[in-house]
């Protein structure tokens, strides 16, 4: 990690995103989340890399889903385009064994997962513990994927996926109306209200048309409101669905079990699509102030990724409102101005801003194991650093301990 | 296999360090069983026990050839200091003098080499006793009384016969058939509302035929689960090979293993790690 380098330093974005011209589940809670956070991960840092928006930064443990995920798109895709009527059919354990597997399809998906973060230069001191860790996570894994397939249900009716349909593997995708079939990854749009959303499995059968999304994590609420809309944006896309098709079953489909989501009515569409109305007229009007509103939250602040980018973030009022649950965790971001060095990799500073003490504290920054180089007067930003000892107030001699983990980072601020 | 003393320079006068690089082979043997195997993630268990047995046998086995005390050596070992360690797949066992200023015996140990695994092997697979793990006839004495728990000369015996000869590590079937016993009787106990068990049962699997699951569990659902052991040094390979297809390839059941090794230290954490895997957690702590 080099001070110098362009990418350790806190920079401002050179302009402000343009509202999205299309709005998606995901993107709509982030906005409604955080405009501000969303916008600083955004924007165009051309300075940094070439890459789309702010590098974000490498979570190992959030991976393992997108493996999974990733296996199960994989394998559904071939097993619709080889037209396998049903699970317990042989032809389904054919197609298993032309991918070589489940292990083969899980390690190939981690490669491929990592692979995503190879031209980014804020994960590449974290590439070898992720891909140690998720290498050392492949039988789990595995395990997770045959888990959930073996609860997918193709129902009757539903014939394969005829040839010319929207799933290829190659090549534009074509949106044309779908046919009674099986469809993984089917992207959805709904002009009229501006949103689109990617539904994992659609099966549309004689007298069946299902949507099922897949999750890796833990069941959540939203959750149901994303199927339900993936369910509006189906019967409102024209291209895909020119009959107007409702959706009468949404399975969110979970490691250990699927979950039903009650499908909606015509009259619950027409609410939902107003409701998204409203919702995305909002969004836009938050983004459309420069910068954006920053809404500062002690459950949201930790994981953002762009939280050293965020002004609002090390105000001293948002800093006292991290504070209790920082202090619990041991685990801290701070501003600290470097006095001078403490040893090769060690260095003595005071606290600028932060939860954890107040403006003054004396800091000692460890970063063993890594070819950080600060000198005297700089400052820093630093997160997700193990903090030991304790601040005293009326103790001028009292040195809190900042050591730098694995997840740490540290940002020059200019 | 290579044997090499490093340069310890002033750090480890007292002891005159040898260092066996042999365990790079574990990486090759888990690429080989297309299991990905770190010692230092949560596999650090069996790898700990697997090193840990071998320090002791390789001791007894070099103090026996010098005709010294058993106190007059001891080994250790420690992630290598090579790339392939740092990544977590390579470690080092390393002997040294006790004697302070160190009395040469290790060194000579470097010089005899190889045969001092063999030696350490024989002891590993041959206990007077014919004892399940280790015992004071084979392993045990009362300098090591701090590391009883640790040693296990079968699993120990496994890790140097595939370093020595590219053996496979392999349990015995006596011992997968008392542990599967052990891991279904305290599943059974447990009486969970709305599964189902059974022990050694034939099943038919699309496309792949009949196939025994070791323990075979079905929900209430329907959905069924084929539940069998994987060796500690091989995470993702059943020690019943008949469950290694259904694992691959089976579309309309699941194939969880569990560490033999665990089951056998820790019933209850191997049990519990079950029933979360079969999506139970809920209801067995609310009932």
């Amino acid at each position: 990690m080099k001070a110098d380098s362009a990418h350790w330093r806190v920079l401002t974005p050179p302009t402000w995103p343009a509202p999205p011209p299309e709005m998606s589940v995901s993107m709509h809670a982030a906005i409604d989340e955080c405009p501000r956070r969303w916008a600083l991960s955004a924007a165009e840092y051309p300075d940094i890399w070439s890459g789309r928006g702010y590098p974000p930064k490498l979570q190992a443990a959030a991976l393992a889903g997108s493996v999974v995920h990733l296996a199960l798109e994989i394998i559904t895709k071939q097993l619709t385009c080889a037209g396998v009527p049903s699970l317990n059919d042989p032809s389904a354990t054919q197609v298993l064994k032309e991918l070589g597997g489940y292990t083969r399809v899980v390690e190939d998906c981690v490669e491929r997962i990592l692979k995503r973060f190879s031209d980014n230069p804020r994960a590449l001191p974290l590439m070898e513990h992720a891909q140690r860790t998720l290498r050392g996570q492949v039988p789990t894994l595995r395990a997770r994927v045959q888990s959930m397939l073996a609860r997918l249900r193709l129902p009757k009716g539903a014939s394969p996926t005829p040839t010319t349909s929207a799933v290829k593997t190659a090549g534009p995708p074509t949106r044309s109306p779908l046919a009674n079939g099986t469809y993984p990854e089917v992207e959805v749009r709904a002009k009229s209200i501006g949103w689109r959303g990617k539904i994992d499995l659609l099966v549309l059968g004689d007298d069946a048309c299902e949507i099922t999304d897949f999750k890796t994590g833990v069941p959540d609420e939203h959750h149901k409101f994303q199927v339900r809309v993936y369910a509006l944006l189906w019967s409102r896309d024209a291209d895909v669905n020119p009959d107007r098709r409702r959706a009468d079953r949404l399975v969110l489909a979970y490691e250990h079990g699927d979950v039903e989501v009650e499908a909606p009515s015509d009259a619950d569409l027409d609410q939902l699509e107003r409701h998204l109305t409203a919702q995305t007229a909002a969004a836009l009007v938050s983004l459309s102030q420069k910068p954006p509103e920053a809404k500062p939250h002690p459950q949201q602040c930790p994981s953002c990724d762009v939280r050293h980018l965020c002004t609002e973030y090390w105000t001293r009022e948002t800093q006292h409102l991290m504070g209790t649950a920082l202090r619990e965790r041991h685990i801290a971001d701070a501003t600290l101005a470097i006095t001078g060095a403490h040893g090769p990799s060690s260095w003595d500073g005071l606290i600028v801003s932060g939860a954890i003490a107040k403006k003054g504290q004396r800091v000692l920054l460890r970063a063993d194991g890594r070819s950080l180089a600060l000198l005297p007067s700089q400052v820093v930003r630093v997160l997700s650093a193990h903090v030991s000892g304790t601040p005293e107030d009326d103790d001028s001699e009292s040195v809190l301990i900042f050591t730098l983990v694995a997840t740490s980072e540290v940002f020059l601020v200019p | 296999m290579a044997l090499g003393g490093p340069e310890c320079g002033g750090a480890c006068r007292t002891s005159e360090a040898l260092t066996l690089p042999t365990l790079s082979h574990t990486l090759e043997l888990t690429k080989a069983l297309g299991a990905s195997k770190n010692i230092e993630d949560d596999v650090l268990l069996a790898t700990d026990v697997a090193l840990r047995t071998i320090c002791e046998a390789v001791t007894k086995a070099a103090c026996a050839r010098l005709e010294l005390e058993a106190n007059e050596l001891q080994a250790e070992y420690r992630p290598a200091l090579t790339p392939e360690g740092r990544a977590g797949f390579e470690a080092e066992i390393y002997i040294y003098d006790t004697l302070p200023g160190g009395a040469g015996f290790a060194k000579r140990v470097g010089e005899i080499g190889l045969p001092v695994f063999e030696d350490a092997l024989k002891l590993l697979e041959k206990c007077p006793d014919n004892c399940d793990r280790s015992c004071y006839r084979c392993l045990r004495s009362y300098k090591n009384k701090f590391e009883h728990d640790l040693l296990d000369r079968h699993l120990g015996a496994s890790l140097v016969r595939f370093v020595l000869h590219n053996a496979a590590p392999t349990l015995s079937p006596d011992r997968v058939a008392r542990s599967t016993d052990l891991l279904f009787e305290d599943l059974d106990r447990q009486d969970i509302e709305g599964l189902s068990l059974e022990r050694d049962k034939k099943i038919s699997v699309a496309g792949l035929g009949d196939v025994v699951a070791p323990i075979l569990v079905t929900n209430s659902s329907g959905a069924r689960f084929a539940i069998g052991l994987h060796g500690p040094l091989t995470p993702n390979e059943p020690t019943d090979a008949a469950l290694k297809d259904i694992q691959e390839y089976a579309t309309s059941l699941t194939v969880h293993l569990e560490d033999e090794l665990v089951v056998r230290r820790n019933l209850p954490f191997a049990t519990q790690k079950l029933i979360e895997k079969l999506g139970r957690r809920g209801e067995h702590e609310s009932r």
